[in-house]
């Protein structure tokens, strides 16, 4: 049983400082840099010793936006409301003939997921990358085969990489209708997916409660399930997850920035430790952790390693 | 009301001879340049006043401070003025913002923080740790000081319960829930019902009862997170109906919603009808630019089609606030056009930018606002009006 932090992690407060200084003119690119670097080592030191560490994607404007840097034509488009939050994403338009062009991915890894080389291609980290739901719903242009398709062109040297788990961020499950087809391509992504490599897979819903529509999260063919324990209760979920698959389970609320005491996380803990095998079990945020402050999320994730 | 009346939305750029002397940062020329530059623009009469409070650069008093907001906040005034709008106020020049604003002026609630609102764009966001409280309404002496320089309608408005809640973390009334437990999601959502209709009935409307008391007689209350939760509209129209509660009908009262999932206000929506007498959406940021009158051309304000069937004002946000683009007056007729045509009256269609302009600089915004009075104007002739 051990942490693990899927996508963008929130920028500390220097960051963001530095962030406006620089759109304001009041430092350099490479002043810029360096703030962010001394982010990303934070990042790594609130991780230390944990057996997957998340680069933090600090540089990410979003979980849509790097993908306009590898797809020849696609446009950043408008601002439109991410899901139930405060925050925005920008719609991608893309265009008919949209295709990742292969000779920018290594420089796009480099950049986007390994933090411009502080961290290693060897060392166990966690990616995270969009699901095709969500992509299709913050771009125009392509229809979701076709979506799926740029996914995993894109995803395929990430999974290559080793010691790595790949998490498909997907906060549309209860919240979107699929269709049939939907679903099937839904699949059929994740086994293409699977099909690169033996990186574990894990499918991370967030604000998702079961009822809506958790027989089709449950059956599709990833390795983990990432669930909101603020929506579902322990029960439920433990009675839906299949057997087998690992669980990542969103115990730390992104919601409030009171921090669970390491009393109370010990009991989630030992009643997940009654249901499942302890490397089936992973704890995490129950949504996007950039949704809280840097300074309550590292309060969060040391109290929750207190409670290990 | 005139049909095709126009309104500025919320915020404006703060101009540097205002932002400046708060942050203990000296003026140089460039920023007595502006306020020379744009005191001419916009027939400033107490120009020469400003400049010479300014020429000290650095240093400025408590007092002085206080007279720099009053200047830049005449100066907000005169620019919608020339610009042309109908309704008037000075786009936050009292303010910080919309959100920090206020909650720094009740009890109970905490910062935390900052978190990404969009791209590098960060607000400081507060937790509730106690029951909301309100020493003093926080918006009446502004109301009171842009009313005695304004030339034209003054509007006010007040950032919504909804929108404060949801912008906020609860760590008071929500503090006790554990992950996974029995009823988990149900006990959230009553502890967040609490939270938004405390906020509503001892926050926003004391506040309008306040503003309405000094004489204020367009009221805006801001929800641009009134669609953030799927489940909650229900909520949201509960909130609303507490803020405004029994000054319904004594004031004009308009809610502004943007960048949200418009589809889920109807038809809840329709229950505020006689509490609520506009609503104003965001439309330019999902339209095309091309000109025309088509529903392929005009496909920002498909939403027009929910809202022609109630008994609202129309709000129509014909600007994108989040580009420097200016709005040939030429698009802005189409959409305005294209909203006449689809709402059936004139007189249910009132013309503003999307959002707040405070983004964009004051020559840009100038020249979108500007543009859009003259938008108006060429609907309103074509429409023989």
């Amino acid at each position: 049983m051990e942490v693990l932090l899927p996508g963008i992690m929130p920028r500390s407060e220097g960051l963001v400082r530095a962030t406006r200084d620089f759109e304001r003119g009041r430092i350099l690119r490479r002043e810029l840099e360096e703030v962010r670097r001394a982010d990303a080592e934070g990042l790594r030191r609130l991780q230390d010793g944990l057996p997957y560490v998340s680069p933090g994607l600090l540089a990410w404007g979003d979980l849509l936006r790097p993908f306009a840097e590898i797809i020849p034509g696609c446009a950043v488009g408008g601002l439109a409301r991410f899901f139930e939050t405060n925050t925005f994403w920008r719609t991608l338009d893309l265009p008919p003939d949209a295709a990742v062009e292969g000779s920018r991915l290594d420089d796009w890894v480099r950049r986007y997921f390994l933090a411009d080389g502080l961290f290693k291609k060897e060392e166990g980290l966690v990616f995270t990358l969009p699901f095709p739901f969500v992509f299709r719903d913050y771009s125009r242009g392509l229809g979701l085969q076709r979506i799926a398709e740029i996914l995993a062109d894109a995803a395929e040297p990430l999974v290559k990489l080793p010691n790595k788990v790949l998490c498909l961020f997907e906060p549309g499950f209860g919240y979107r209708n699929f269709s049939g087809e939907d679903r099937r391509v839904g699949a059929g992504f994740i086994e293409r997916l699977k099909a690169m490599s033996p990186t574990p897979i894990y499918l991370v819903s967030a604000f998702f409660p079961l009822g809506g529509d958790g027989e089709y999260f449950f059956s599709l063919p990833a390795d983990g399930f990432g669930v909101d324990l603020y929506a579902n209760t322990l029960d439920d979920v433990l009675g839906s997850l299949p057997e087998g698959k690992a669980l990542l389970a969103g115990v730390l609320s992104t919601g409030s920035t009171l921090v669970e005491s390491p009393d109370v996380l010990r009991g989630v803990r030992s009643r997940l430790r009654g249901g499942l095998p302890e490397d089936k079990i992973h704890l995490t945020p129950n949504g996007p952790a950039e949704l809280l402050p840097r300074a309550v999320l590292e309060a969060k994730v040391a109290n929750l390693r207190e409670s290990l | 009301m005139r049909p095709l009346f126009t309104h500025e939305i919320g915020s404006m750029a703060k101009p540097p001879w205002r932002v400046k002397p708060f942050r203990g940062k000296p003026l140089d020329d460039n920023d007595l340049e502006h306020a020379r530059e744009w005191g001419g623009r916009l027939g400033v009469e107490e120009q020469d006043e400003l400049l010479e409070l300014l020429a000290k650069r650095d240093g400025f008093t408590a007092e002085e401070k206080d007279r720099i907001v009053r200047f830049s906040s005449l100066f907000g005034v005169r620019l919608q003025e020339r610009a042309g709008l109908d309704l008037v106020w000075d786009g936050e020049q009292h303010r910080v913002e919309m959100y920090e604003y206020p909650v720094r002026r009740m009890g109970g609630f905490a910062f935390r923080g900052h978190v990404r609102s969009f791209d590098d764009k960060y607000y400081r966001k507060a937790s509730c740790v106690a029951r909301p409280s309100l020493e003093a309404p926080y918006h009446t002496e502004e109301y009171r000081t842009i009313a005695s320089f304004a030339r034209r309608e003054v509007k006010i408005p007040v950032t919504g319960a909804y929108t404060l809640v949801d912008w906020s973390f609860d760590e008071h009334y929500g503090g006790g829930v554990a992950p996974g437990a029995r009823d988990v999601g149900q006990t959230r959502k009553e502890a967040r019902a609490r939270f938004l209709y405390d906020v509503a009935g001892d926050i926003v409307h004391p506040n309008l009862c306040s503003l309405h008391e000094a004489g204020a007689r367009f009221l805006q209350i801001d929800e641009p997170a009134a669609t953030t939760k799927r489940d909650e509209i229900p909520e949201f129209i509960e909130a609303t109906r507490l803020s405004v509660g029994d000054l319904a009908g004594k004031a004009f009262f308009t809610v502004h919603i943007c960048f949200s999932n418009y589809d889920l206000l109807f038809p809840r929506l329709t229950e505020l009808e006689g509490v609520l007498d506009e609503v104003h959406l965001e439309y330019a940021n999902r339209d095309s630019r091309e000109p025309g009158v088509s529903k392929d051309k005009r496909i920002g304000y498909g939403i027009l089609d929910f809202l022609k069937g109630t008994a609202f004002v129309v709000g129509l946000g014909v600007l994108d606030v989040h580009t420097d683009f200016i709005e040939p007056p030429e698009l802005i007729r189409d959409r305005i056009l294209f909203a006449c045509e689809v709402v059936g009256d004139p007189g249910r269609v009132f013309v503003a930018p999307d959002c707040g302009l405070r983004t964009r600089t004051w020559e840009v915004a100038f020249a979108k606002l500007s543009n859009m009075v003259a938008g108006r104007d060429l609907a309103a002739e074509r429409l023989g009006l």
